[in-house]
């Protein structure tokens, strides 16, 4: 299940990041992002990404750990940006979703 | 040289290098990262293609049931290795060295046995998964030395290709999540830049670490200068090993000495396993018997995976007395110096020996995100011309080339190994070089589709053969269960993953090959309605729109 975690983890990183640039804001709330609301997004996306890693250090050793995250970082990018695609509206849940999910499965590992 | 008689800048040149080196060797770095990327399931695959395995079911005392079946194929060999069952295997995978055999691979025999009562399983001869697997660094039908330079200078070129890709497509990182479906050559640069940004580290290290499997054979010179000529002293040395001839030579001097003490029984190894279970809080993966049958019998478990890159993920050992049972020292675990560590932690991830079911999914899933980037880039290259054909008003013949290989190397690929596993199946049993037929079927079918390709529409080669792909993959798992093999309502319960995995991995294949013939047909559809807004909006049609231009040509 562990994986599970860190996608999860890693899908809220992205749309946070997501949000922390110019074109994907305004795609989702119609403008652009003022300088404190990036550093918001960027901020948050950071620290879920370093969750992500933080998780995998926990189940992995070091060197396994870092591939595994990547592994997951990629498929969880690739599911925002299809979600960007074809399903705009639903990002803000997915991303909450995804969040809490994983913060609550890997609190269930430690 | 620009026309205009200006110095080109470094992202033209970038630009032309990567277009070039990418659709050179696209074709060949297609079917290596295809062939790669289904070989991290290869020992699920080599059980698939050997049915006769899927009867064998892991037990609670298969170990006893393998010593015991070793008792009686090979009680005098000088020692027995055993391959316990696991996610990835369904029978105990057996190998022993009789007395006197030669080192290394030729002195190994090998046989499968069946899990619940340790009788060898007579399977069918088959290279299974390991053709795949060899093919994607050494090709075929050539000497093994000159396939791997084509593929390491293949691999070269990869590392290029995505170098300058990264300064080409300069957008790359601030269309992160961008991808603009419908809109034909937008589409396909879209498609090309995430699948290669999101997994970047997977496609840099994948190549760069093949690179580094290779470096041996591709710059020698470094060693050669070191070694003076004794190439086994540096691999040994590498690899962190006593040279093999000498250890193999003084065990054969003990067993000489040693070994004529009779038939002695083995201790029993339920409670070896508990122990080394107990402490490393894993299943055994291997056990190793030295010298069985005599008085100084030894008996190795190792653990089943490892847990670190860095040591080649090799799992932790622990060594017991065959006779009395009693735990002895092991060998010391030895030191891993930074460099080596640097090369085994590349090498690893690339081998993706050490990986656990979840680390092994994501190795595989970012390999097929890398296929698709390879595909999406060289689809780009003819859509990327369409305006220029419409304008010339024919197809120029180098266009053509392309189009046909793309079609014979993407799809054509997938039809023909999907071919290899059913030949698996459809060849008889006891056919004289079955597995050479097996091999026969998959080049006769990837030459077929060339044919095919090169004799049909574009637009329509591509529907028909991935149509082909799509049904003949979705098909296996019956195939599989109509075939003597466990079907997945087997397999499963039973725990069978390496079956029941390559089953839902051939079922997931289909399902993306299904996507792109509904695509293609979809898009097939709104054309026909709307011939008009074909006419207007031309310059932006991906495949299927090449109908049109097939029919002027030559």
């Amino acid at each position: 299940m562990n994986a599970w975690w860190v996608g999860m983890l890693g899908v809220a990183a992205w749309a946070a990041l997501s949000q922390a640039m110019d074109k994907h804001h305004a795609q989702v709330r119609g403008a652009e992002p003022d300088r404190t609301a990036v550093w918001r997004w960027r901020g948050m996306g950071v620290l879920f990404l370093l969750l992500a890693l933080l998780q995998c250090l926990h189940h992995w050793s070091a060197s396994v750990a870092v591939v595994a995250w990547l592994g997951a970082l990629t498929l969880a990018g690739l599911l925002v940006g299809l979600t960007l695609t074809y399903a705009l509206q639903r990002l803000g849940r997915l991303a909450i979703g995804c969040g809490v999910v994983g913060l609550l499965g890997a609190l269930a590992c430690w | 040289m620009r026309a205009d008689g200006k110095p080109e800048g470094l992202r033209q040149s970038m630009a032309w290098l990567h277009t070039w080196s990418g659709l050179l060797l696209g074709w060949l770095l297609y079917a290596v990262f295809f062939t790669g990327t289904l070989s991290y399931f290869v020992d699920e695959i080599n059980d698939w293609m050997r049915p006769e395995l899927h009867a064998s079911v892991a037990q609670s005392d298969t170990a006893q049931q393998a010593i015991a079946g070793m008792h009686k194929l090979a009680p005098t060999a000088s020692s027995w290795s055993l391959g316990l069952p696991n996610a990835r295997q369904t029978a105990v995978e057996a190998s022993w060295r009789p007395q006197g055999a030669p080192s290394g691979r030729e002195g190994t025999q090998r046989a499968q046995l069946d899990a619940a009562t340790g009788e060898v399983i007579p399977a069918r001869e088959t290279r299974g998964g390991s053709f795949l697997y060899r093919f994607h660094f050494e090709l075929y039908a050539m000497p093994r030395i000159w396939g791997r330079w084509i593929v390491g200078v293949a691999t070269f070129v990869m590392f290029i290709a995505i170098l300058s890709g990264v300064i080409t497509h300069k957008k790359i990182f601030s269309d992160f999540f961008t991808f603009r479906p419908r809109k034909g050559q937008r589409s396909w640069l879209d498609a090309h830049n995430a699948t290669a940004v999101l997994a970047l580290p997977f496609h840099i290290v994948i190549t760069f670490s093949g690179l580094l499997l290779l470096m041996t054979m591709l710059m020698p010179w470094g060693a050669q200068a070191v070694y003076e000529g004794e190439p086994q002293r540096f691999n040994a040395e590498r690899r962190g090993m006593a040279v093999a001839g000498a250890t193999q030579a003084a065990a054969g001097v003990q067993r000489g000495s040693e070994g004529q003490a009779g038939a002695t029984g083995l201790a029993p190894v339920a409670p070896m396993l508990a122990a080394a279970q107990a402490q490393w809080g894993r299943p055994v993966g291997a056990i190793t018997v030295q010298n069985p049958n005599t008085p100084r019998a030894t008996v190795e478990l190792r653990e089943e995976g490892g847990s670190s890159l860095l040591n080649r993920g090799a799992g932790q050992r622990m060594v017991f007395d065959g006779v009395t049972g009693a735990r002895k020292d092991g060998p010391p675990a030895r030191e891993v110096s930074a460099a080596t560590a640097v090369m085994n932690s590349m090498v690893s991830v690339h081998l993706g020996r050490f990986a656990d079911p979840a680390v092994r999914w994501l190795l595989f899933l970012s390999g097929v995100v890398g296929t698709l980037m390879a595909a999406s880039g060289m689809v780009l290259w003819v859509v990327k011309r369409l305006p220029e054909r419409r304008k010339l008003g024919f197809t120029p013949h180098g266009h053509r080339v392309v189009e046909v290989l793309n079609v014979a190397a993407i799809a054509g690929l997938s039809v023909s190994v999907a071919a290899y596993f059913w030949a698996n199946r459809l060849v008889p049993v006891d056919m004289a070089q079955r597995s050479v037929v097996e091999i026969n079927v998959f080049f006769a079918v990837w030459l077929l589709c060339l044919v095919h390709a090169a004799v049909r529409p574009h637009a329509k080669a591509w529907m028909e053969q991935m149509m082909i792909a799509a049904l003949a993959l979705a098909l296996l798992p019956l195939l599989n269960a109509a075939t003597g093999g466990a079907g997945l309502w087997h397999s499963l319960p039973q725990g069978q993953w390496s079956v029941a995995g390559f089953d839902l991995m051939m079922l997931a294949l289909a399902a993306v090959h299904g996507a792109v013939v509904y695509h293609l047909r979809r898009k097939r559809a709104l054309q026909a309605a709307a011939p008009a807004v074909r006419a207007a909006g031309g310059g932006m049609r991906t495949k299927p729109a090449l109908q049109s231009q097939e029919e002027v040509q030559p």
